[in-house]
C-alpha cells in the first residue's frame, strides 16, 4: 500500500494537497474491496470476470462526465467506482445458478444495462435478493448502497 | 495494536483532519467481513493517510 504515496509531489495549497491525499488513499481502498468481491466469487464459484468487463462500458466512468455533461469530480469518480464495483457484484452472485447458454446472455444483457448507465437500485436489489444464498455479498452491499444513498450521483 | 485496533483509533483523527465520515463509517461497517489479510491492508492504508496528512499540514 505504501506505493500509493511514492510519487506524491506536494502542492503548496494545503487544502489542495490534502485533498490530492485523500483522493489517493480513498481509490487505493476501493482496491481492497475489488479483492474482497472477487475473492467471494471465487469461492463461490461465479464467473465475475466478464461481468466485471461489461462495467468498464458504464458511460460516466467512460466519458469521466454526468448525464448531464459535467465533468466528475473525484469523489464523485470514487462513488461511480463503487456504484460500478456494487452493480457488478450484485449481477454476477445472481448468474451463479443459470445454465450456460442463460448465463451468455445475461450477459449481453447486463452490457446493455450498464452502457445505458449505472443505478442504485441495482445495488439496492442485489443485497435484497442475495440475502439467503450469499449473505456476505448481500452485507456488504447493503453498506454500498447505504453509502451511496444521498451522496452526489 | 491489532488491526481493528488501529482501525478504531484511527478513524476519529482522520476525520477531524476533514476525512469522509460516511466513507469510514462504511468500512467500520464491513471490517469484519475482510479477512484479516485484507483487514491489515485497510488498517495499513488509513494509518498511512493519517501519517501522511499530519506530514503535510
Amino acid at each position: 500500500m505504501q506505493h500509493i504515496f511514492e510519487h506524491y509531489s506536494a502542492p503548496k495549497d494545503s487544502k489542495k494537497q490534502h485533498g490530492i491525499i485523500m483522493d489517493k488513499a480513498r481509490f487505493a481502498r476501493l482496491e481492497i474491496l475489488k479483492i474482497f468481491i472477487r475473492a467471494k466469487a471465487k469461492e463461490a464459484g461465479v464467473d465475475y470476470t466478464p461481468v466485471d468487463d461489461a462495467l468498464k462500458l458504464a458511460p460516466e466512468l467512460v466519458s469521466g462526465k454526468t448525464a448531464d455533461g459535467r465533468a466528475l469530480t473525484n469523489k464523485e469518480k470514487f462513488e461511480y467506482t463503487m456504484l460500478s464495483l456494487g452493480s457488478s457484484a450484485a449481477f454476477a452472485f445472481q448468474l451463479i445458478d443459470l445454465p450456460d447458454e442463460e448465463h451468455a446472455a445475461k450477459i449481453t444483457a447486463i452490457e446493455t444495462v450498464m452502457k445505458a448507465g449505472l443505478k442504485l437500485e441495482t445495488v439496492q436489489q442485489g443485497a435484497q435478493k442475495l440475502k439467503e444464498k450469499h449473505p456476505e455479498i448481500a452485507h456488504i452491499l447493503e453498506c454500498m448502497a447505504d453509502f451511496l444513498d444521498k451522496q452526489h450521483i | 495494536m491489532n488491526d481493528k485496533e488501529t482501525f478504531e483509533y484511527i478513524i476519529p483523527q482522520l476525520v477531524t483532519r476533514g476525512e469522509d465520515s460516511r466513507e469510514l463509517k462504511f468500512w467500520q461497517r464491513i471490517f469484519r467481513d475482510l479477512s484479516p489479510e485484507l483487514q491489515g491492508k485497510l488498517s495499513k492504508n488509513l494509518e498511512l493517510e493519517l501519517n501522511v496528512l499530519a506530514e503535510n499540514i
